[in-house]
């Protein structure tokens, strides 16, 4: 696993964002059993009240009550714009959604565990490579 | 000044009641009629009647009555000149006869005269007279060329309205020749300067060997008679253009329906005068309206018509109207019976309004209005799905990542056992829940299955109650069911409505969760106009942005059924409702829905 020979000693750092319990814990876990230390958070503001300066990746869902997905963005993409962050959502009207381009990428409720897990772990890889350069 | 027949002055004093009793007993009623004359007439009426003289003995002499109003209307004087004749001709030649006839006439009118075969007066009665100011000399006088009778004119011309005399003395000029009777109308100018409408008659009077000797005539005052017929010529002209420039089509009909008139406007836009609708046939409601009313309204419009013509009630129909063009419009007809003194009807009156524009917008509205409604359909069966496809992927998304979770878990080098068991629990409790949201829809949609019914509404609210009472008792929460005691029974889905209710109730109770103070939960039933209003109160947080509550994504519960209210919204607004959410004041959250009071189907 290359994240763990990342610039920060220890397990990559990742951050799960949802209203819905169910889905931070099953985040979590499946985060967890690939070797991340995972973060989960029922909204934006608790976040972001966690502070963001450690994290390596952050999973968010878009409809949320208070700071939706979107908003969060925006937040952090102001204090660490080279944080990637994935959209989730349940929802069929953001496709096409001009504002999922500023993410790194976006998954549809019931995704592909399997295909986040790669997503996450190429963005991570990516972002250590620029460090490196 | 001298009266050839008495020798007596003409006028011996204005003829009052003081003269009056000086008049013979006999003769009084003639100076009576005399004074009526003056009074109705405004000028004065001379007679010849016996008066009583200083010694005691009657004696014939004139009786001149004034009109009693004399000041209020100038009299120009009679005047006579020294030596004038007064009422009769010193030679009467052969109008004798003429003139025996004129004092018949006199006894009776008062007014009356005689002149000869070629229109020269001889005798002139004093009524006659002093009405137009003129003697006898003063209506022979000529004023221009030839004889009368060859064209010339006589003073009598300026006695009459310019504009009548032509044509009145071509007239008798015409029966002096031909000895045809004279029957003419034409103004006359009074003594008082007015011209005033008469009727003269005047006949020929004929020797034993049929020439004519002579003519008597008279002159009534038809004024009155003429004035009200110019006022009620006028009042039928005045009421013709009312109808004609009503902005309505008018028409009357006979009891029987049979049309007796149409008002212009009205015979131009079907293109039928009545005359020539009655060549169509005979029948009051045959060919006629089946010409001019649109075939499919026809069977109605006949029937209600017959209807009405039948009971006397008032007709007032829509329909189409062919206009002559062929273009049919609509219309709004009515018709009331107009009745006799007896009640009988004698005639129907009929007003027919063109509102073509009126109902083409009306449809055009309620055909705007239906495309929303089925829009707003369409919207609220999308919304409705996405909640439920919502509800389920939420459970799905979470069972796929602890699944690979719990694959990885298991896979490790050692297994982790103790978490894989874990996740394998998260996998059974989140596919339950998913089985449960499908359960729910299939439970709620198939159970609905549109069977409405009439339903006492209180007791379905009660029953609801009823049915999570246990829940609330358990989280501590007091149900208040207020008002509705009075409603009409509502024709609804009860398994749905109560599936409203439950869900709002669940909800209120949720929002109460954590909070401290009293848990109080209150349902409000009462009837807001045609509709019964149901509120749900709770004491909970509020609501931070009611409108979106309804958006299916928008739920602010960690365990979701952010789809319930999506539901609750789609059957209320299927049963042709309304529901929505406020802010309340005494803190928490106001869930409001209506649902139309609607007549039980038969």
């Amino acid at each position: 696993m290359s994240a763990v020979s990342g610039p920060l000693a220890g397990k990559p750092v990742a951050a799960i964002v949802d209203d819905d319990r169910r889905i931070v814990e099953s985040l979590v876990e499946l985060l967890e059993s690939a070797g991340y230390e995972a973060r989960g958070f029922a909204s934006a503001a608790g976040l972001l009240a966690a502070g963001l300066a450690d994290l390596q990746v952050l999973v968010t869902d878009i409809g949320m009550p208070g700071l939706d997905g979107f908003a969060l963005q925006r937040r952090v993409a102001a204090a660490r714009p080279e944080l990637p962050v994935f959209f989730i959502s349940g929802r069929d009207g953001f496709a096409g959604d001009p504002r999922l381009a500023r993410a790194r990428g976006f998954f549809r409720k019931p995704f592909d565990a399997i295909a986040l897990l790669g997503a996450i772990e190429a963005a991570i890889a990516t972002n250590e490579e620029e460090d490196k350069t | 000044m001298k009266n050839p027949q008495q020798g007596a002055p003409p006028a011996s004093g204005a003829g009052g009641r003081d003269e009056l009793a000086l008049v013979h007993p006999r003769d009084r009623q003639a100076a009576e009629l005399a004074m009526a004359r003056a009074f109705r007439s405004g000028v004065p009426q001379i007679i010849t009647c016996r008066q009583r003289q200083a010694d005691g003995r009657y004696r014939a002499a004139p009786f001149r009555a004034e009109p009693a109003y004399g000041a209020a209307v100038p009299v120009a004087p009679l005047v006579q000149e020294p030596g004038e004749r007064w009422t009769e001709a010193a030679a009467l030649g052969e109008t004798a006869a003429a003139v025996e006839a004129a004092k018949v006439i006199e006894a009776m009118h008062g007014a009356a005269f005689a002149f000869d075969a070629t229109g020269h007066f001889t005798y002139a009665t004093p009524v006659a007279q002093t009405s137009i100011a003129m003697t006898l000399d003063d209506l022979n006088r000529r004023l221009d060329g030839p004889s009368f009778i060859e064209g010339g004119n006589l003073g009598w011309k300026l006695g009459v309205h310019p504009d009548d005399y032509e044509a009145a003395a071509t007239q008798l000029r015409h029966c002096l020749r031909t000895g045809e009777p004279f029957n003419f109308e034409y103004r006359v100018l009074r003594a008082t300067g007015a011209y005033v409408w008469h009727r003269f008659t005047i006949r020929p009077t004929r020797a034993a060997d049929g020439h004519i000797t002579g003519w008597y005539g008279v002159g009534l005052d038809i004024d009155v008679y003429k004035k009200t017929e110019a006022a009620l010529r006028d009042s039928e002209n005045r009421l013709r253009q009312l109808i004609e420039t009503l902005p309505a089509m008018v028409y009357c009909a006979r009891p029987d329906g049979r049309p007796t008139f149409r008002s212009e406007t009205l015979r131009r836009f079907i293109g039928l005068s009545v005359e020539e609708g009655e060549q169509l046939g005979p029948a009051p409601l045959g060919p006629t309206l089946a010409t001019i009313i649109h075939p499919d309204d026809l069977p109605e419009v006949q029937a209600h018509y017959r209807r009405c013509l039948g009971s006397g009630e008032l007709y007032s129909r829509r329909h189409r109207l062919r206009r002559a063009d062929g273009v049919y419009r609509w219309v709004q007809t009515r018709a009331a019976a107009m009745r006799n003194g007896n009640g009988d009807i004698v005639q129907w009156n009929g007003i027919c309004i063109d509102i073509d524009e009126q109902v083409r917008a009306e449809e055009a509205l309620s055909t705007a209005q239906e495309r929303l409604a089925r829009a707003g359909q369409a919207a609220s069966l999308a919304e409705l799905s996405a909640s439920i496809a919502h509800e389920v992927n939420q459970p799905l998304a979470a069972i796929v990542a602890n699944s690979q979770a719990a694959q990885r878990w298991l896979a490790a080098v050692p297994p982790n056992l103790e978490r894989a068991a874990v996740v394998v629990e998260r996998i059974v409790r989140d596919a339950n829940a998913a089985a449960d949201v499908v359960g729910h829809i299939r439970a709620l949609f198939q159970q609905g299955d549109g069977q409405r019914e009439s339903t006492p509404y209180r007791a379905l609210v009660a029953e609801a109650r009823a049915l999570i009472a246990e829940e609330a008792a358990r989280r501590g929460v007091r149900l208040v069911l207020e008002g509705g005691a009075a409603l009409p029974p509502l024709v609804i889905d009860r398994v749905q409505v109560q599936q409203v209710l439950v869900n709002l109730m669940r909800n209120g109770m949720e929002a109460m969760e954590g909070v401290a103070g009293p848990r109080d939960l209150r349902v409000r039933i009462r009837r807001a106009g045609t509709t019964v209003r149901t509120e749900v109160l709770d004491r909970g947080s509020g609501i931070a942005a009611p409108e979106r509550i309804f958006e299916p994504f928008f739920s602010t519960k960690v365990a979701g059924m952010g789809m319930g209210l999506a539901i609750c919204r789609s059957i209320v607004e299927a049963h042709g409702g309304r529901l929505w959410a406020e802010a309340h004041e005494g803190g928490g959250a106001r869930l409001v829905f209506t649902l139309p009071i609607l007549e039980a189907a038969p």
